[in-house]
């Protein structure tokens, strides 16, 4: 099943039940997981195409490790791309600047026309049918590792700070 | 460990409390002693016997009103800077891999007060005075230090925040043991997983537990 990539900044946003937290009315959703989906100023959502068998996954994962400061845990959701469609959204295959132009060129793209209650429906859907995966930090280490020595990731686009991460956690 | 003051040993325990679960029982910890002495055997026994602790009053003598170990610390200055500390970044710009300036103050913090400043870091985790994103960063700071030293104080530190009432904290705690990277925490990580009542986030520390096990 095709899929769509979304980073999530922390999948504990995700966490809510009927009951909890409790000030929280029937039927309604909390705010917390709208932190994850925040559109841009013309309502568009970026994602990445998730490949069969999620055999980009790590290669796209690489590309968004890289644009950070530092080495840290890696959250993301993953979503059926005929879910945003059946919400009436358009995917839009669209380069975006990352440290992989390759991977940004083949993968991202630009989910589009997102109003209040098609935001609120993918909270919907994402809470109750949707992937919400995390990478621990060794793991992101290892793959921005195998990236930079495939030769998928710029080198000279990565921050300073994340160099040394990655060098300090080599060191013996 | 060295210099802790653990009163009650694990047979102590296991003898006194009968049927009792983990979650009823508790460690009491004598009054007397320094403030370092009393975290660290408070972090002891949620460490090593996932048990929570008390310090006993020495004027009351019901176990109702003990005073919880790690709520001593309110008189210190320093639990202020280390407070001041965990809003160096604003919360709105807290995220993964982007919390250089919090990280910064963090260390500097750590630094310039020492051992204390883990105590209160512990203090405020436990009693849920920053902003729980703050503290998940702030716990993972703590994890990737590059401090042999005060290996035992962070892992003691990160091993408490496990009983954090945020589930944010909780996860920050389990995510800073990943980062210090010692199998030595898989206990207080399994104690975690057995009272965690948020399902994703119990399977995200069994996560946690799973890959210092394969480290160990």
């Amino acid at each position: 099943v095709p899929l769509l990539l979304r980073l999530s900044n922390n999948k504990r946003r995700w966490d809510w039940t009927p009951t909890d937290p409790p000030w929280l009315p029937a039927d309604d959703v909390p705010g917390a997981p709208f932190g994850d989906l925040v559109p841009s100023t013309t309502s568009e959502l970026s994602m990445w195409i998730v490949e069969d068998g999620d055999s980009n996954l790590h290669r796209i994962v690489a590309a968004l490790a890289a644009g950070r400061k530092h080495l840290d845990k890696f959250d993301y959701l993953l979503i059926e791309r005929q879910t945003l469609v059946d919400l009436g959204l358009v995917i839009e295959p669209r380069e975006e600047l990352c440290p992989d132009p390759d991977a940004s060129t083949r993968w991202h793209c630009n989910v589009l026309r997102f109003s209040a209650s098609r935001l609120t429906a993918l909270v919907r859907v994402i809470h109750s049918s949707g992937r919400k995966e995390r990478l621990q930090k060794p793991q992101v280490q290892r793959i921005l590792d195998a990236a930079l020595t495939a030769g998928h990731i710029d080198r000279s686009r990565l921050e300073q700070s994340l160099l040394d991460d990655l060098a300090s956690q080599k060191a013996p | 460990v060295t210099n802790v003051l653990l009163p009650i040993s694990s047979t102590d325990i296991s003898s006194s409390t009968g049927d009792l679960t983990r979650e009823e029982q508790i460690v009491v910890i004598p009054s007397g002693g320094s403030q370092w002495q009393r975290l660290s055997a408070s972090l002891v026994a949620a460490c090593y016997l996932g048990v929570r602790s008390a310090v006993a009053s020495p004027v009351r003598a019901s176990v109702a009103l003990f005073e919880n170990s790690t709520s001593t610390t309110w008189s210190i200055p320093s639990y202020h800077t280390v407070l001041k500390a965990l809003t160096s970044q604003p919360v709105e710009e807290l995220q993964d891999g982007m919390t250089l300036r919090l990280g910064t103050a963090l260390m500097r913090c750590m630094r310039d007060l020492g051992d204390v400043s883990f105590v209160d870091l512990a203090q405020i985790a436990l009693k849920g005075d920053a902003n729980p994103e703050a503290l998940s960063h702030a716990l993972r700071w703590i994890g990737r230090m590059a401090d042999p030293e005060t290996f035992q104080q962070r892992l003691l530190v990160l091993a408490r925040a496990l009983e954090a009432p945020s589930p944010v904290v909780r996860d920050g705690a389990a995510l800073g043991l990943v980062e210090l990277g010692s199998p030595a925490a898989t206990p207080a990580l399994d104690t975690a997983i057995g009272r965690e009542s948020n399902e994703a986030l119990r399977q995200d520390l069994e996560q946690a537990a799973t890959y210092l096990r394969a480290k160990g």
